[in-house]
């Protein structure tokens, strides 16, 4: 879509580095830099300041305006290159949008450099590679971060909407037709009912972004791979119970962990083999089920494998879809020789008794979970999801101020219409077509 | 008519496209020919005598504001006026008029006889002149050849038309009408993308079998209303009423009975029709939880005793339509006149013309009306206005016209049509209007008035009444911004009773008006501000002041569709070359061949990502055109 918006995005990948750079473009760029950072900024010249939220300082850093069209996406443009972590970028970006800049979709600088003319001819094929290859990880990121409660809440705010438009535009569109609409008062009921649900699930999906900001690992193996171990090696403290008895583990152990800065979710699941003990069925159950929408799971081989092949794989996961897999040969202590690896996974070796391998493991993790540039994080999906969500609240509560009566009721569908835009950016799209197909399996029409 | 003249356009078919797209070609100064196969049935109402209602009348007052012929006639011939959604905000509201058949036809055909420039011809059209991909003319059915520089069909429910009552069929344009079969013949011959649509009537009913005791009266409104912005109310004939019948259970058992008997439920019938529901057996089956559905009985005419009952169309046989109409409210002794029917009729994928309704596939060449896959009198009319004055801009070498989803329900219509074809006759509704709060009845005038004048199709007279109009709309709202109430004045008080906060400091009466809770009427009656001695005027007025938020707001929103809507896709762009683009997508966008790529974000599994490798493809075709 050609778009003359401002959008802004983190140049560099969280959670490595010292510097951070936070870069936005557009025609607002300017202003917002000036206003979160209270100075005047001069083109081509390095200034520095904070980025300042009410009286707290967020970050402290050089800002550089480039002026259009001597800048990367040909647009006014401003870089911000700070110290911050992931936890300070995030905010960062969610203040540069709640001032109205826009996060950036996948790829968006580089096809506004070369839509400019800033970009050569030979690179367009890359152009369009990157926006490809960006926008599947962004369908991911989007999947991942649209799943169980948030996606069932958003679902059900939409059918709401979709039910009280369909009786809405009905009244308008045919109200010679021998239907039985509910009343202006229901409408107005409704109207606040989804505009409560709204509120709560940006409540929540809040106070869950910092759970979702993190990249989630899931361990998984046979018994006595060593899951356990490895988890509380990690941790640095004895979550789980670690025993010599195969099956210890039951329930899924999770632990939030903070590798060099980037946040890590690992869970520790119930060995994997075929057994009739019902609680441990289940816990295996729940190990499988824990494997959705994960970033990456490592599967865990101990002594008794010699060599992994593709088929050691599957018994433990399947067939892996497109879950990014790690391989880890553990108890390397006892065990010298190396594994003889026969799949297409990487195979890391560590020992949770002696902490060999370890600080390998550690920095093969951050270069796994390295969310380059370019790639989506959930993160960023969710944050995407609840601006959309606030947006949609924002035509809902112009909907419901309007003192709703039939006079008004044109003004109310169409604020309705808004917000159903709005939540459309995180659905799919929903037409006016859609909206006559719901109007006439609801009402029977046609004079 | 002289056959050895060179035209500069024909029109085939004087139904309601073809009279609209003649009579637009004519203003605009071109020697223009209509020929079809009655001169009796020009602007002949093929099923219900009615014009306008919500989404429709919208239409009806855009071809006004180009000085078609449409909403005229309809005042002319209207014997029952109604403005629906009347107590609804003014961008629903929707003028409705119940039209005497033969008025209807009168005048009509009197307006296009007295058209200059307009050569009218009764015969039918067999064949089309084409020539390297670009028409020339059309033959005629005695095997007359005639030369023009475009042509525009409008050929309706005609082509290959075949008319079903029960399991009987038998080839028809409309009752009492022959198909069109020659030229449906030889359009098949031609590169068209033609499928089948299926539309039906009801039976009609001799008004003095039926039985009004018991049925509700529905009278037309008070002043009658009027279409036309030429009107006054005074051309008006006669005004009555129209009545309200039921079905009832056993109106469903005979339908349910007899579902075997009816050509859309037996499978005889293999033309798609809407997901609405235009038969009465869709109603029952459908919805079989209703126990009994409206009829609306209204008369055809002031000379005649028939009724055409709204609700009942069908194509039952005639022993189950007479059954059924005798199981209604206050019709048990009901005699029907004429059976209904349902017909099946070839159309033209609209995806295959451009914003302009010509052929992507036959230059010169435009499509108007039902053949587009619409169905309606007010959709069709709209249409032969656009095709008729393309045409004619066309003969004249100069610019096209189109109208844009922001300027018009025209240009939301025929958009829709363009881009994403249609599965079903398809209808303007007003929650097709993404910008319905802009769109009004109230404002054709000033969405197309100026553009009509420009293009040649706005006469005179009515040039002056608009811009008189317009200018009154100016002095009023600025008259309101110069008026001043004070907190202290004697008025105010008065005002404090309505508004929702008291008056607390200076404010202008067109500040006043912005509050939802103020009405004009009540500045005059509350704050003893004069009032504007015409109406139509201070709600005009009182509009523009309340919806200014929401207008602003979907101004912004067009500005942004605008830019897409400028970046042309040119039409050898090969999709195939396209990297990165599913073949999901790449399908869809050969099927339909956007025009810009506003139009390719309208189709459905053309996604944003989809858009971006678009536009970079159309800056690397831009470049390499640069380099080479
Ligand atoms: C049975 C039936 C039921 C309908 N029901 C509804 C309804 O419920 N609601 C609704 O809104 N609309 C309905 N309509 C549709 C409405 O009548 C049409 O949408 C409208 O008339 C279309 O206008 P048009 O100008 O495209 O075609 P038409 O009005 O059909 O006019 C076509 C004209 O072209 C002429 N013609 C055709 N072929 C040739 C040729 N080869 N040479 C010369 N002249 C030719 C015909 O004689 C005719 O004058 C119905 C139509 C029919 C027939
Ligand atoms: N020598 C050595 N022993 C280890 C190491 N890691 C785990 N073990 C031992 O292996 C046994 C099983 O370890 P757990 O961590 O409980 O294994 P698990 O995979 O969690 O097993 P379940 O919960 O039963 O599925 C214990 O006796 C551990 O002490 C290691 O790195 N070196
Ligand atoms: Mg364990």
């Amino acid at each position: 879509m050609i778009r003359s918006d401002t959008i802004v995005a983190s140049a560099t990948a969280p959670g490595r580095g010292a510097i951070s750079i936070i870069r936005i473009s557009g025609p607002q760029s300017v202003k917002i830099a000036q206003t979160l950072s209270g100075k005047t900024l001069k083109p081509r010249i390095a200034t520095l300041g904070s980025i300042i939220s009410g009286s707290e300082i967020i970050d402290t850093g050089i800002w550089i305006y480039f002026v259009g069209p001597h800048s990367f996406t040909g647009e006014d443009t401003i870089e911000f290159q700070g110290h911050g972590g992931p936890v300070v970028i995030q905010t960062i970006l969610c203040l540069m949008t709640r001032h109205g800049a826009r996060l950036a979709e996948p790829g968006e600088f580089s096809q506004r450099a070369f839509l400019n003319g800033k970009i050569d001819l030979t690179q367009a094929e890359a152009i369009s590679d990157l926006i490809n290859a960006s926008s599947v990880s962004a369908v991911k990121a989007a999947n991942n971060s649209l799943q169980g409660h948030f996606a069932d809440q958003i679902n059900s705010i939409i059918s709401n909407l979709i039910a009280l438009r369909t009786q809405i535009e009905a009244h308008i569109d045919f109200p010679d037709e021998d239907i039985n609409p509910q009343t202006i008062n229901t409408f107005s009921l409704t109207i606040t009912n989804i505009k409560t649900h709204i509120g709560k699930l940006i409540q929540s999906a809040k106070e869950g972004a910092k759970l979702n900001r993190s990249a989630e690992i899931v361990l998984i193996g046979e018994p006595n791979a060593g899951k356990s171990s490895l988890l509380n090696s990690l941790a640095q403290a004895p979550l789980a119970i670690v025993t010599d008895i195969p099956g210890t583990t039951r329930d899924l152990i999770r632990h939030d962990l903070l590798i060099d800065g980037l946040e890590v979710r690992i869970t520790d699941t119930a060995g994997i083999r075929s057994t009739t003990d019902i609680i441990e069925n289940e816990g295996i159950n729940r190990a499988i089920a824990a494997l959705q929408g994960v970033d990456l799971v490592l599967c865990l081989f101990d002594d008794r494998h010699q060599q992994i092949s593709e088929d050691s794989v599957q018994h433990l996961i399947g067939i892996p879809s497109n879950i990014p897999v790690g391989l880890l040969s553990t108890k390397i202590d006892i065990h010298r020789k190396p594994v003889d690896n026969q799949t297409r996974y990487p195979l890391l070796e560590v020992s949770a008794k002696t902490g060999e391998g370890l600080d390998e493991f550690r920095n093969w993790l951050l270069e796994q979970l390295d969310l380059t540039t370019h790639a989506e994080t959930p993160f960023l999906a969710r944050q995407r999801h609840l601006e959309h969500l606030k947006n949609a609240n924002l035509h809902m509560d112009a909907a419901g101020r309007h003192h709703l009566t039939i006079e008004t009721i044109d003004l109310v569908a169409e604020d309705l219409r808004l917000a159903q835009n709005a939540l459309s950016e995180i659905t799919g799209r929903f037409t006016s077509d859609d909206l006559l197909t719901s109007i006439f399996s609801t009402f029977c029409i046609g004079k | 008519m002289d056959y050895t003249r060179l035209f500069d356009v024909i029109v085939v078919g004087g139904g309601h496209a073809g009279t609209e797209a003649a009579h637009a070609a004519a203003r605009m100064g071109c020697d223009t020919l209509l020929v079809t196969h009655s001169i009796e049935t020009l602007g002949q109402m093929s099923c219900n005598p009615a014009i306008g209602g919500i989404g429709k009348s919208h239409l009806v007052r855009e071809i006004d504001a180009c000085d078609g012929l449409m909403a005229k006639v309809a005042d002319q011939a209207g014997i029952q006026f109604r403005v629906l959604n009347q107590r609804k905000g003014p961008a629903v509201r929707a003028t409705r008029a119940q039209a005497d058949r033969i008025l209807y036809r009168q005048h009509m055909r009197y307006a296009l006889e007295n058209t200059s420039n307009l050569t009218i011809f009764q015969q039918s059209v067999s064949d089309l002149l084409i020539d390297n991909d670009k028409v020339t003319g059309v033959v005629l059915g005695m095997g007359l050849k005639l030369q023009s520089k475009t042509v525009v069909i409008t050929a309706g429910t005609f082509l290959a038309g075949q008319i079903h009552i029960g399991m009987n069929q038998q080839p028809g344009g409309r009752a009492g009408d022959p198909a069109s079969n020659e030229l449906a013949n030889s359009l098949r011959d031609r590169p068209f993308r033609i499928a089948r649509l299926k539309t039906g009537t009801p039976p009609r009913i001799d008004s003095r079998s039926v039985n009004y005791r018991n049925l509700q009266e529905q009278p037309g409104d008070t002043p009658t209303p009027y279409l036309s912005m030429m009107s006054t109310g005074d051309e008006h004939p006669r005004q009555i009423s129209c009545y309200l019948s039921r079905t009832t259970e056993k109106t469903r058992d005979i339908i349910v009975k007899n579902l075997h008997l009816s050509p859309m439920y037996s499978g005889v019938i293999g033309g798609v029709g809407p997901r609405y529901c235009p038969s009465i057996e869709d109603k029952i089956v459908r919805f079989a939880d209703k126990p009994t559905h409206q009829v609306f009985l209204e008369p055809e005419g002031l000379t005649s005793h028939e009724l055409y009952p709204n609700g009942v169309s069908t194509s039952l046989p005639y022993e189950v339509q007479l059954d059924i109409v005798r199981s209604m409210e206050g019709c048990s002794d009901a005699i029907i006149t004429r059976p209904g029917y349902a017909i099946e009729y070839d159309f033209f994928d609209p995806r295959d013309l451009n914003s302009t309704l010509e052929s992507k596939l036959v230059a010169n060449l435009y499509f108007a009306g039902q053949i587009n896959g619409t169905t309606g009198y007010e959709e069709a009319g709209a249409q032969g206005l656009l095709a008729g004055a393309n045409a004619a801009l066309r003969a004249q070498d100069r610019e096209s016209w189109t109208v844009g989803r922001d300027e018009g329900y025209l240009g939301v219509m025929v958009d829709d049509l363009i881009t994403l074809g249609t599965q079903e006759p398809y209808r303007m509704f007003t929650s097709r209007a993404e910008y319905r709060l802009t769109l009004r009845e109230d404002n054709a005038d000033t969405r197309l008035t100026e553009k009509g004048r420009m293009l040649g199709l706005v006469g005179e007279e009515l040039w002056q009444k608009f811009q008189a109009r317009q200018e009154q709309i100016h002095n009023e709202l600025n008259r309101l911004k110069s008026i001043w109430v004070r907190p202290s004045d004697r008025c105010t008080n008065n005002l404090n009773r309505v508004l929702t906060a008291p008056l607390s400091k200076e404010s202008t009466a067109h500040d006043l008006l912005k509050r939802p809770e103020i009405h004009y009427q009540d500045l005059v009656e509350l704050a003893d501000i004069a009032c504007h001695s015409d109406p139509s005027i201070s709600s005009q007025v009182e509009i523009l002041v309340k919806y200014s938020g929401y207008i602003d707001r979907q101004t912004d929103e067009i500005k942004k569709l605008k830019k897409n809507e400028q970046v042309r896709l040119p039409i050898d762009i090969d999709y195939s070359k396209i990297v990165g683009l599913s073949n999901e997508v790449k399908q869809k966008l050969l099927d339909h061949r956007p025009q810009t790529i506003a139009q390719a974000s309208r189709i459905s599994g053309v996604t944003p990502v989809a858009i971006s490798l678009l536009l970079v493809h159309l800056k690397k075709l831009e470049l390499t055109h640069l380099a080479s």
